[in-house]
């Protein structure tokens, strides 16, 4: 039984004149201990998919529909008080930028030990900010015990992204969501926090699902992937695969765009265009209007949007381009 | 801590002597003659002659502010001959008006003030924080259009206003409290605290509103801040999240003006003690302008400008105990 299962998942906000549907019909299942890539560019609804999992995107605007697994229980989003319980326990998550995702008032260690009391009634303060120091020795903050009576502006980047880590572990959760989390650091930092987070999930046994723009930071710890696009998962694989034999022209756009995944010659090839907005989305294939092969050969990409299909084991896209050969179609293009 | 104390207090002794000297300037720069006013029906040209030469007001403005700052330090003696009289430092001066050390007729004045802000205080912090706090946590509910509704009116009524409507509405047409007359409060603290809600309302209605606006924006921004997620995502419940998480951020910008604000109102609501005939600092600075007493305005400005002065010292050190990322130093 998988850790986490994720069915159909629809977030729209109903705005006063119109819906922005953020995420569509988004499917997929994670086992203990594998760590999940969410990638695509700003906008494209990962973000949302996984704040929404954590019941985090609620409000008299928002509809939720789908339905999502976690630990064999169906998660039920307008229980807020079991969803409390899941939330910082069973699940917690690790945001893009640590200094404002940490409350300026509050010392360090109370914020960490805040997690803890929240899941341990009964618990004693002192207990609590014993854990915290223990937590913070694990992700590697130097002398936590006098550093718990900081603030977080007394802490560098990579010092704080490690108290917004520890204070996501205090629990031992069974599935940390990490967003962003090392976009806001030092290339150097980012490095260090990423082993961390290798290390900590080993320790614990823990599933990650880890939202990235950087396919380098997909490499460097993702197990699959999925790759989302206006809102849809445009193709899943497992990372190796992914880098191996990209199978939607967006994932290879990507590829292409990455500094360092190309011959030191070749130059560097971006994604014509921009993301459509999630409020005016084109009709059919969200991603025709940027992509070289919209509309070749007869393919109905700007009337009809292409399903979400397995074309070898564990390895799903959504296009319209012949399966067979399509590798060898989208390596032409970049070998130009 | 200490040097950050001594700093702003020798600012102050500055900005004091600053906001005196602009005060005299002012004055002497006024069309009408404080001794034309000393003697009525009776004047001649030599009356007022005698009067100007009394009252020293014959010498140069420079002379006369001196003579005034070193009477707050040595204290002065006024008049010459055997009719002297010593005003005793510090010395803020003589009304001849009224014929008082201006320090006595400050500190006769200033408990009244004091009573009318501080309650006023209470009140408006009350209701200015808890109208805010409803219709931030009620947005766009029916609750949220009653505070922003009571907001706009409550600061577009002028004081005046509102007094007498209070009064003729609670006075006059349904009589629940006594015709406004100042009693102070150790000869019937019943009479004083019906005497003093109305006016405490007045004052509160026009500050409580301005405090409902910027609560309630306070509040809302601060729920957007990313570390309200955090809290979101830790699992604490909705009311921890805003009482521990949102409000100690959204509340803590209102110490500053609440503090200045304070102090403000400590130096005289003239218009509300005009109206519920409360014998404080605005009623005296008011008579003094309206008589030309250089001695008393200069003094009730001087003192207002040091609560002011004094309130931004204290706010800044309460800020920086509020807020760990500021430090006095």
């Amino acid at each position: 039984m998988s850790l986490l299962k994720v069915e159909n998942l629809d977030v729209s906000f109903v705005l006063s004149d119109s819906t922005v549907q953020a995420v569509n019909g988004v499917s997929f299942e994670l086992e203990r201990g594998r760590t999940l890539g969410f990638v695509g560019e700003s906008g494209s609804g990962k973000s949302v998919t996984a704040q929404a999992i954590m019941g985090l995107v609620a409000g008299e605007n928002v509809e939720l529909t789908g339905s999502v697994w976690f630990d064999g229980n169906a998660i039920d989003y307008e229980d807020e008080k079991s969803l409390r319980s899941i939330r910082g326990q069973e699940i917690a998550m690790v945001f893009q930028d640590p200094l404002s995702s940490l409350h300026p008032f509050y010392k360090v260690g109370d914020q960490i030990a805040e997690s803890y009391l929240v899941h341990h009634t009964g618990a004693k303060k002192a207990e609590a900010l014993e854990e915290a120091v223990k937590v913070m020795t694990e992700v590697g903050i130097p002398s936590p015990k006098t550093r718990i009576n900081d603030y977080p502006h007394q802490f560098s980047g990579g010092m704080r992204q490690r108290i917004m880590i520890a204070m996501a572990l205090i629990n031992r959760p069974k599935l940390l969501i990490a967003d962003e989390p090392t976009t806001a650091l030092d290339v150097t930092v980012q490095a260090q926090i990423l082993q961390l987070l290798k290390r900590l999930q080993k320790e614990n046994n823990m599933a990650i699902i880890l939202i990235t723009h950087d396919f380098g930071v997909v490499s460097e710890v993702c197990d699959d992937v999925i790759v989302m696009y206006a809102g849809k998962a445009v193709e899943t694989a497992s990372a190796d695969e992914i880098f191996k034999s990209p199978e939607h022209p967006y994932t290879k756009g990507l590829l292409d765009s990455l500094v360092g995944n190309q011959d030191m010659d070749s130059e560097l090839i971006p994604i014509p265009g921009t993301p459509p907005s999630a409020a005016d989305l084109p009709s059919g294939c969200s991603f025709a209007p940027r992509c070289t092969w919209a509309n070749k050969d007869g393919m109905p990409c700007d009337s009809k949007a292409p399903a979400l299909v397995e074309t070898s084991s564990h390895h799903s896209s959504a296009c319209f381009l012949p399966a067979s050969g399509r590798s060898k179609l989208l390596e032409r293009k970049s070998a130009k | 801590m200490l040097r950050f104390i001594t700093r702003r207090l020798s600012t102050m002794v500055g900005l004091l002597f600053g906001v005196s000297i602009i005060t005299f300037l002012l004055f002497s720069a006024l069309p009408s003659d404080p001794a034309a006013l000393t003697c009525g029906k009776n004047c001649t040209p030599e009356v007022i002659e005698q009067n100007r030469i009394r009252l020293g007001y014959d010498k140069p403005v420079l002379e006369q502010y001196g003579v005034f700052v070193s009477g707050i330090f040595t204290g002065r003696t006024y008049g010459s001959g055997t009719a002297t009289f010593d005003c005793d430092a510090p010395c803020l001066g003589y009304s001849f008006n009224k014929g008082e050390e201006v320090t006595v007729l400050i500190g006769r004045a200033l408990p009244a003030t004091a009573q009318l802000a501080a309650g006023a205080f209470v009140l408006w912090i009350v209701m200015g924080l808890g109208i805010g706090i409803i219709s931030a946590l009620k947005r766009g509910k029916w609750q949220d259009r009653l505070g922003i509704g009571f907001a706009l009116v409550g600061t577009s009524l002028p004081a005046f206003f509102t007094g007498l409507l209070l009064i003729f509405t609670f006075v006059f047409w349904i009589p629940i409290f006594p015709a406004p007359r100042y009693v102070e409060f150790d000869r019937d603290p019943l009479f004083w605290f019906l005497n003093m809600l109305l006016p405490w309302i007045t004052l509160a209605l026009l500050y409580s509103a301005v405090y409902a606006r910027l609560t309630r924006d306070g509040i809302l921004e601060t729920m957007n801040e990313d570390y309200v997620r955090t809290a979101k995502a830790k699992g604490l419940s909705p009311g921890v999240v805003v009482r521990k998480h949102v409000l100690r951020s959204a509340l803590t910008p209102i110490v500053t003006i609440a503090g200045i604000d304070l102090a403000g109102l400590l130096g005289g609501a003239i218009v509300t003690e005009a109206i519920f005939s409360i014998p404080g600092l605005g009623r005296l600075t008011f008579s003094a302008i309206s008589q030309s007493d250089l001695p008393v305005i200069a003094g009730t400005v001087i003192l207002t400008s040091a609560f002011i002065i004094l309130a931004n010292t204290v706010v800044d050190i309460i800020y920086a105990v509020l807020d760990p990322r500021v430090s006095i130093q």
